[in-house]
């Protein structure tokens, strides 16, 4: 396998594509974008197969380009500006209208957190999809993959209190969205 | 209107130390403010749901056999 003339990515294809698809499908919540996106990653990774040198899995390696690909998709989807809403550019919870417009009744809690549930990944999913591009990425990093805040700090070049505002930011976003999704 | 800023150490909670002046506030407003009390149990059920996330198990079939046979092509001839 360390030889990159014998490599076999066909069997790159059977072991992960699957795999990678639904990785990136949870964070893009776009099946067709989903699938172009491992489709990007087998290129990306044939091409640089001189730097893999095998330091790490095949899977970790094929896993760290897809997430390099959808974070320069959710960069690109920020600079075309298409985001259908946002909290953080228009006058939502944070010019004060917490109280009165979005006051949480504590439905959530009344979910029932199952790995199995589709439909709750489903949602959670779209909702990840509404946030402001440049938060996405943290907020998956921080909130999906629990990664420590220093290495989400550095990775993104943000101080700490700046993923506070951050984290706050998107879970009041994420919170409402979810409610409305489930609920109503 | 407090809960703005209530909501904001709650979640900072989560990722850091709390100093003892953001705990008493919490601890303070969670006595008057019944949807600050909400808030808190609602976000410690998104962290779990958006932790599920990050589970491998369940997967959805993506790729059909004929689109993994074109990619596998796709691949070979480059």
């Amino acid at each position: 396998m360390n030889n990159a003339t014998n490599i076999d990515t066909s069997e790159w294809v059977d072991d992960y594509a699957d795999m990678l698809c639904n990785y990136a499908y949870a964070r893009v919540n776009d099946m067709d974008l989903s699938k172009d996106l491992v489709q990007d990653t087998f290129v990306s990774a044939l091409k640089g197969l001189d730097n893999f040198q095998g330091k790490s899995t095949v899977k970790t390696w094929l896993f760290s380009i897809l997430k390099r690909k959808i974070i320069d998709h959710w960069r690109k989807q920020e600079s075309r500006k298409t985001n259908p809403m946002s909290f953080f550019t228009t006058d939502g919870i944070i010019k004060g209208e917490f109280l009165n417009n979005y006051r949480p009744k504590g439905k959530l809690a009344e979910i029932e957190v199952e790995i199995e549930n589709n439909e709750l990944r489903e949602a959670i999913g779209h909702c990840i999809s509404l946030l402001p591009s440049k938060y996405k990425g943290i907020v998956v990093d921080k909130l999906v993959e629990n990664k420590e805040s220093e290495e989400v700090c550095n990775e993104h070049e943000i101080t700490a209190s700046n993923l506070w505002v951050i984290i706050h930011r998107a879970k009041l976003q994420l919170r409402d969205c979810l409610e409305k999704k489930w609920f109503d | 209107m407090n809960c703005e800023k209530i909501t904001y150490y709650i979640e900072k909670g989560y990722l850091t130390e709390l100093n003892l002046s953001e705990k008493m506030q919490i601890r303070l407003h969670r006595f008057i403010c019944k949807g600050c009390r909400n808030y808190e149990s609602d976000s410690a059920t998104l962290n779990q749901i958006l932790e599920l996330l990050d589970k491998e198990t369940n997967q959805k079939p993506t790729f059909t056999l004929e689109e993994k046979e074109e990619i596998k092509k796709a691949l070979k001839a480059l």
